[in-house]
């Protein structure tokens, strides 16, 4: 016993030290902070995973919703925690990508943090009201192509996915439309059943029971591949819009700095998890899919993710706070 | 008759055991939450919502709902004892309940809180049973147009809230549109006056107002020497707390009309509870024959406001059960707890579901049922809460309100800022400056910015939205012949004070 300890000490100190050792870990509870508030989305990504990780780690672990300044509270808090793997983070591209580019934040997006692995994908939706006419991509486009102010969309705010979307799609289309943002998504979904907006490209899951009753019509989705709940609505990149990636996904992330092997640990846990039927179950009953990469695969994509964001925050005329 | 079959159903799956249990449980802990200054329904629901995963999904849904409404009854209860509101809408019954309680009318105030809140529940309830579809459809026609004039009736229907001086009331109303200013600009994300503290970038936290302004500030003001008089708690019986036949009388249309305006407000899913609470107190104030009673201790005072808060909060639950579109952060967060159990709310919910749907609001009525029970033979006990020496129950109470503010967003922060606002509220005190307009202000303020920015992005900057759209053209009628007979009556009053010195 005391020459492995003493073993693993000399290895420790000639790898140049990690404090704690990925044996031990994790030797005590770890806790997800989400920015988001409870009952969204992200509040059940992070709960359902906590007891599955748990389970596997054989830790408890902890949720706790630290909403405000649009995911900038929750995403300091992690990148100032110590680098151990006992604090982590619902990542998005909000907290790496956009937030940091459009608000005056006290960390970087990208080099505050390492990627532990991508969980899931809420896919979004391009939606309009029954009641417009409209039926096709090429009608909207076309209503679009009347005048500069032709056709409304709606966001859950300036920068938001769906704000940067609806750019994306302006930009390809070569239209202009009227942005309309709200604050959060139910108020913007009231608006379009009311015919008040004319499109969005939002959450799928509130707008479910809608495209069910027929009030609304799917007209794309915006994710690589189609929605199983959706079925029927091919992709934006089926409809010609080349890299039109722009669904919600949802990613853990630890402190920069935290030691290879505890991410090791860390994002096979979550993996592990994830390939539990019960646990993409749940999921899938609020429309969320389980979207699982590993740690270098969460990394390629924040990569991928930045480059196309902060061209769309360029386009669209944002600027920085 | 198709209802009654539905309502009997309802009914069978609301009284077998575990439902009638859980409803029981859920009310109680409201009840609970309400007392306690700033610790909200939404954090009591957000803690309970884990252990419902083991629970049937209509019964997991009794017991949060039961949070919810239950927390609308224990709101009133330290609001009228010691002008420490519970919940935010309670700082309004504060307004009379409290004069009451100083005046040695507690339990009055009490009986009268309790049972305009289960009239107003119970009416609400049955306008959901009869015309849950139709009102939903009919409350999508409300986009941001209807919405601003509505607030702007209210602000303006709201501006005489306050006893006293009438500049006073405007000054701090204007003091409270400012506040509300703070944080990120929603539609070009420019930050004001955030003083890059991260902490303001979503605006001060209305908990941190509401509880700063009300509770602290009465808690600072005892400091001072200035407390109520001590009640001898040995006189009160049962008789004692049983308003006369003459004021059951009195409080009868009050509540009626507070249950209409809370029930019509609550079941639009942009304004809340908050603001129908405020409006029926207005409404309460204009229609009396003696205004200036108000604030004084007038029992109306009492009843219209808690009938309207609890039928908002009832009526609530119609467009997020029947459009799947939650009015604020508390139903938002019912929504996520149904779907999390597998329901989904939305047009087709009460045709598919229909025992989910009348089994819930049926145990409403149960839950509300419930509450009458549970709290009346209580207030005697919470009357007797007058009697805990004030240096014991003071710092309780600021303790309390400290896990309040914070169990909202997890900050810090918002406790200096309930503490800052309470200096605030007590020189406001001090000099005379009324509370309830600066809230009011710093509620409506933000949302009136909102719809209309949003309105006349909708109509493209053309102003013809407000009086194109028949709904908000209506209110707007309104607004105008409420400022032309104020701007009448000022004018007549002018005329004879000139008239005076030539005569």
């Amino acid at each position: 016993m005391k020459l492995t300890a003493a073993l693993s000490l000399a290895t420790a100190l000639m790898l140049g030290a990690a404090p704690a050792m990925a044996q031990d870990f994790p030797s005590k509870p770890i806790t997800i902070i989400n920015p988001y508030s409870a009952g969204g989305p992200a509040d059940l990504i992070s709960r359902t995973l906590a007891e599955g990780v748990s389970n596997i780690l054989g830790q408890p672990v902890v949720v706790e919703n630290r909403t405000g300044a649009a995911t900038a509270i929750a995403a300091t808090a992690v990148a100032k925690a110590p680098a151990d793997g006992y604090t982590l983070l619902i990542a998005g591209s909000p907290t790496h990508i956009i937030v940091p580019a459009l608000q005056s934040v006290n960390y970087d997006g990208i080099a505050d943090f390492t990627p532990v692995a991508t969980v899931a994908l809420v896919p979004n939706v391009l939606a309009v009201n029954k009641k417009s006419g409209i039926t096709s991509i090429e009608q909207l486009v076309a209503k679009a192509k009347e005048s500069d102010d032709a056709v409304s969309f709606a966001s859950v705010g300036n920068g938001s996915l769906p704000h940067l979307s609806a750019a994306f799609f302006q930009i390809e289309t070569e239209t202009k439309m009227v942005h309309i943002p709200y604050k959060g998504a139910a108020p913007a979904v009231a608006d379009l059943l009311g015919g008040n907006v004319d499109m969005g490209f939002l959450n799928a899951p509130p707008l479910m029971p809608h495209f069910e009753s027929g009030d609304l019509i799917a007209l794309g989705v915006a994710s690589p591949k189609r929605s199983a709940k959706l079925p029927d609505v091919p992709t934006m990149e089926e409809l010609g819009f080349n890299g039109f990636e722009m669904s919600t996904w949802y990613g853990i992330s630890a402190p920069a700095g935290t030691p290879d092997d505890v991410v090791a640990i860390l994002t096979d846990a979550f993996g592990k998890a994830l390939a539990k039927p019960e646990i993409a179950e749940r999921l899938a009953e609020r429309g969320v899919e389980v979207n699982y990469m590993d740690n270098q695969g969460f990394a390629a994509l924040l990569a991928r993710d930045s480059d196309r964001m902060l061209g769309l925050i360029e386009s669209a005329g944002l600027v920085k706070q | 008759m198709d209802i009654l079959t539905d309502i009997a159903l309802g009914f069978h799956r609301a009284i077998s055991p575990d439902a009638l249990l859980f409803c029981f449980v859920g009310v109680t802990i409201g009840t609970f939450v309400g007392v306690l200054p700033g610790v909200g329904a939404l954090a009591a629901v957000s803690l309970c919502l884990p252990f419902t995963y083991y629970l049937d999904p209509t019964v997991a849904l009794i017991m949060l709902a039961g949070i919810f409404y239950g927390a609308q009854y224990g709101g009133s209860i330290a609001s009228i004892l010691l002008n420490v509101p519970g919940t935010v809408t309670a700082a309004v019954t504060a307004l009379d309940g409290n004069p009451m309680t100083k005046q040695g009318r507690a339990g009055i105030a009490l009986f009268t809180a309790m049972i305009s809140s289960f009239i107003g529940g119970s009416i609400a309830i049955v306008l959901m049973m009869l015309f849950t579809p139709m009102l939903a459809q009919f409350a999508l026609r409300f986009s941001s147009a209807e919405y601003f004039m509505i607030m702007l009736l209210g602000l303006i229907a709201a501006s005489t809230i306050a006893p006293g001086s009438r500049l006073k009331s405007f000054a701090m109303m204007a003091a409270g549109l400012a506040i509300g200013l703070v944080g990120s600009d929603l539609n070009t994300g420019t930050m004001r006056f955030t003083f890059d503290r991260i902490e303001l970038t979503d605006g001060i936290s209305l908990v941190s107002i509401a509880m700063g302004l009300f509770g602290v500030a009465e808690i600072l003001s005892s400091i001072g020497g200035d407390r109520p008089e001590k009640i001898d708690v040995g006189k009160i019986r049962l008789k004692s707390m049983i308003p006369s036949r003459a004021e059951l009388g009195k409080i009868i249309k009050p509540i009626l009309r507070g249950t209409f305006t809370g029930a019509g407000i609550g079941a639009l899913p942009g304004s809340g509870a908050v603001v129908a609470t405020f409006m029926a107190y207005a409404i309460e104030k204009k229609v009396a024959k003696d205004p200036s009673r108000f604030g004084k201790g007038a029992i109306e005072g009492v009843a219209a406001p808690e009938a309207a808060n609890n039928a908002s909060v009832q009526t609530a639950f119609i467009p997020t059960l029947s459009l799947g579109i939650p009015g604020d952060a508390l139903m938002a967060f019912m929504l996520g707890a149904m779907l999390i159990h597998g329901i989904v709310p939305g047009p087709r919910f009460i045709i598919e579901q229909p025992v989910i749907f009348w089994g819930l609001v049926v145990s409403f009525w149960i839950g509300n049922l419930m509450l009458l029970v549970l709290n009346l033979p209580l207030i005697g006990i919470w009357v007797r809460m007058l009697s805990i020496p004030y240096h014991i129950l003071y710092p309780a109470m600021l303790f309390f309100i400290a896990i309040g503010v914070y169990s909202v967003h997890y900050q810090v922060f918002d406790i200096y800022m309930v503490l800052a606002f309470g200096f605030v509220g007590f020189f406001m005190n001090k000099f005379g400056y009324p509370a309830a307009p600066l809230l009011l202000g710093f509620i409506l303020g933000p949302l009136m910015e909102e719809h209309f920015k949003r309105a006349l992005l909708m109509s493209r900057g053309q102003f013809d939205i407000f009086w194109e759209r028949p709904i908000s053209a209506v209110f707007l009628a309104i607004v105008a012949m409420l400022l032309a007979y104020s701007l009448f009556s000022i004018v007549r009053r002018q005329k004879n004070s000139k008239n005076r010195p030539e005569a």
